[in-house]
């Protein structure tokens, strides 16, 4: 039997939820029968969210993954802080947070990157934390780009919900801007990581489904050009390439057709809006195209019941379990 | 008795006759309101029997209509022959697609039908026969011209959940950019407001307006025509004393909580305002012209050309058309 894949889990924003939730999970016997947890953070913060939330772990506290160990009932805890002496106050905003919470991904994908972890799990951030930190951020998929040396246009966010995944071509840009990046490159480059995420995730085969730019698919060139001009061409490349790949369908029409392991649209709203309306609160985020694998979780880091004990760490483990089986395919 | 809709053939090769078969037979079961056909009798009676369906039809005058809608389809001949096959369109198509939509615009205005209903048409097989008009919408705009000005039609699609309207429709999207201007915005929001108001009998309409870019721009990181083109359009829309939010985030506008704060939103492109309706309503939404003098609503699909003359086909969308006819129609009564 080979051994169970490392999960690294970033804590994320030390004055929410995700230290508590990083835990709980952590201590989940579920987790521990498909993989070995590793959780990346703040030693002190998460000593404060332990007492705080009536939890007694019995922590190891590692400096690099390679001292980790899993034979005992101890929860491995790799150090990784931004330098701050963090003054925890739950439910709070504070640059320290921001910076405190981006280190503990940054360590994670650090160990991803090299090989120590199969893949990494990030707790909520804050980003309003972040933002006074006076740190760029617009979500996971730019940073993990930025953290993992791709370019940042070249790392996909593919959205997770029940069975369904939305992967997006273009996401935190401007119409315009998206409009730019619209190429037959680009096409069979959202394809191709898509088809190879959906691998890793397990599907042999899988089928993807391409939704269009403009109404209806450009309806036969009478609502725009970059279906006939760039979508189709990417889309054939694909197929030419052995991808099982179709479309352009319209986007109003497309997740009716149930029968594909995902899609792709064009546009951020074309998937946010399906995500939010039929996955509410149940989307995980995971940024594909890039060297490591990397999720999200489903929600943000509730500032309003943060250091209370209550937090359910349900998408926790729903995350680290959906990458563990990815992760024990490779 | 108040008078009844005029339904259009619409794409006579369409699906459109067997959904006015289908709701008609179901008439009773559904509450329908009274309805006549505008069709060739001869035309519905073989797509009928095609259909193995035993409808007994009655060709009528409109004003007959509504006593004969209890016990057989009423058809008010539209004088041309019909000779398309299912999913074939033919040159009997356009010809009497038109006149079908022409018939019910003069019946509605003489007062003998209360609404206009219409059947969905093919646009390209429009275009072939020289039509010149963009769609269904602008051609009862035109039709619907006082003293030869046309008023400025608002597409609306409505379910019992969402109503959303987009302000720029059939448009390429790099085309949006030239379209989209502060006027249009507020000239949407002003004829929706109104309608929601007179037609609806909503007192104080509440619209919710999406920004163009992801975010609504995020303070205009992420484009500046939130700032520049829609910020200023809902400012002027609260200053004419209605109550307009936004620019807001398209993607946190259409949950179940969210869609309880208004009556209806304003999307700035076609596929921000087809994707929640279609995923909220896919089998319900009705197609609402508002701005126009008279009522005018459509079930959201098309001519099904695939489907047509099969008996596959769902006539649900149209039945929530015409009964938000009626609705409308008693409203503003």
């Amino acid at each position: 039997m080979t051994a169970l894949p490392r999960i690294a889990i970033a804590t994320g924003d030390p004055a929410g939820i995700g230290p508590e939730i990083s835990l709980k999970a952590a201590l989940d016997p579920g987790i521990h029968a498909l993989c070995r947890p590793i959780i990346v953070g703040d030693p002190a913060v998460l000593d404060a969210h332990a007492k705080a939330s009536g939890l007694a772990p019995n922590i190891r506290l590692i400096g690099a993954i390679a001292e980790a160990d899993w034979s005992d009932n101890a929860v491995n805890v790799l150090t990784a802080t931004s330098g701050d002496n963090i003054a925890l106050r739950f439910g709070t905003i504070d640059p320290a947070y921001g910076r405190a919470s981006l280190a503990s991904a940054r360590r994670a994908i650090q160990a991803a990157l090299a090989n120590e972890v199969d893949a990494v799990v990030a707790a909520p951030q804050t980003e309003k934390s972040i933002a006074l930190a006076g740190i760029k951020f617009d979500g996971y998929p730019t940073f993990v780009a930025r953290e993992t040396g791709i370019p940042e246009n070249d790392v996909y966010l593919m959205v997770c919900f029940d069975d369904y995944r939305i992967v997006h071509m273009t996401l935190h840009l401007s119409v315009r801007q998206a409009l730019a990046l619209m190429t037959r490159e680009r096409v069979l480059h959202v394809i191709r990581a898509t088809d190879t995420a959906l691998q890793k995730i397990g599907i042999a085969k899988p089928r993807i489904y391409v939704g269009g730019l403009n109404p209806h698919a450009g309806e036969d060139g009478l609502f725009g050009a970059e279906e006939t001009d760039v979508i189709k061409p990417g889309i054939a490349d694909a197929e030419a390439a052995g991808i099982d790949v179709h479309g352009p369908y319209g986007a109003d029409t497309m997740f009716h057709k149930r029968d594909c392991d995902a899609y792709i649209v064009m546009l951020h709203d074309q998937g946010h809006i399906t995500a939010k309306l039929l996955g509410f609160n149940r989307t995980a985020g995971l940024p594909i195209g890039s060297p490591i694998l990397f999720s999200s979780v489903a929600h943000g880091s509730a500032h309003d019941i943060a250091g209370k004990g209550l937090a359910n760490p349900g998408a926790v483990i729903e995350a680290v379990k959906r990458l563990a089986r990815t992760a024990a395919q490779d | 008795m108040s008078a009844p809709l005029a339904l259009t053939l619409g794409e006579p090769a369409g699906i459109g006759p067997d959904i006015a078969l289908a709701a008609w037979a179901r008439r009773a079961e559904l509450a329908l309101p009274p309805f006549y056909l505008l069709a060739d009798p001869a035309f519905i009676a073989r797509r009928a029997t095609l259909l193995k369906l035993d409808i007994p039809l009655a060709a009528v005058t409109p004003k007959q209509a509504a006593e004969a809608f209890a016990t057989a389809l009423p058809i008010v001949d539209i004088g041309l022959r019909v000779t398309a096959q299912p999913g074939h369109p033919d040159d009997s198509s356009a010809p009497a697609a038109i006149a079908a939509i022409d018939r019910a615009v003069a019946d509605v205005r003489a007062g003998h039908a209360a609404a206009v209903v219409t059947n969905p048409i093919a646009k390209s097989v429009l275009y072939r026969s020289g039509f010149a008009e963009p769609g269904h919408t602008e051609y009862l705009a035109k039709l619907a011209a006082e003293n030869g000005v046309a008023p400025h039609p608002v597409m609306m699609l409505w379910s019992p959940e969402l109503a959303v309207v987009p302000v720029t429709i059939h448009l390429p999207l790099r085309q949006v950019f030239d379209a989209l201007t502060t006027d249009l915005i507020v000239q949407t929001g002003r004829i929706v407001a109104q309608d929601l108001r007179q037609r609806f009998g909503i007192a104080a309409p509440r619209l919710a307006i999406a920004g163009l870019n992801p975010h609504a721009g995020e303070q205009g990181t992420l484009g500046d025509e939130d700032a520049a083109i829609v910020q200023p359009a809902v400012a002027r829309l609260f200053a004419e004393g209605i109550d307009a939010r936004g620019p807001l985030p398209a993607d946190t506008m259409f949950h179940e909580r969210a869609r309880k704060g208004y009556d209806a939103a304003l999307c700035m492109y076609h596929d921000q305002a087809l994707i929640p309706i279609k995923t909220i309503a896919f089998d319900h939404g009705v197609n609402v012209t508002l701005g126009l003098p008279f009522v005018r609503t459509s079930p959201d699909h098309g001519t099904a050309f695939d489907i047509a003359g099969m008996g596959s086909a769902n006539p649900g969308s149209l039945v929530a058309a015409l009964k938000l006819a009626a609705r409308l129609t008693a409203k503003s009564a």
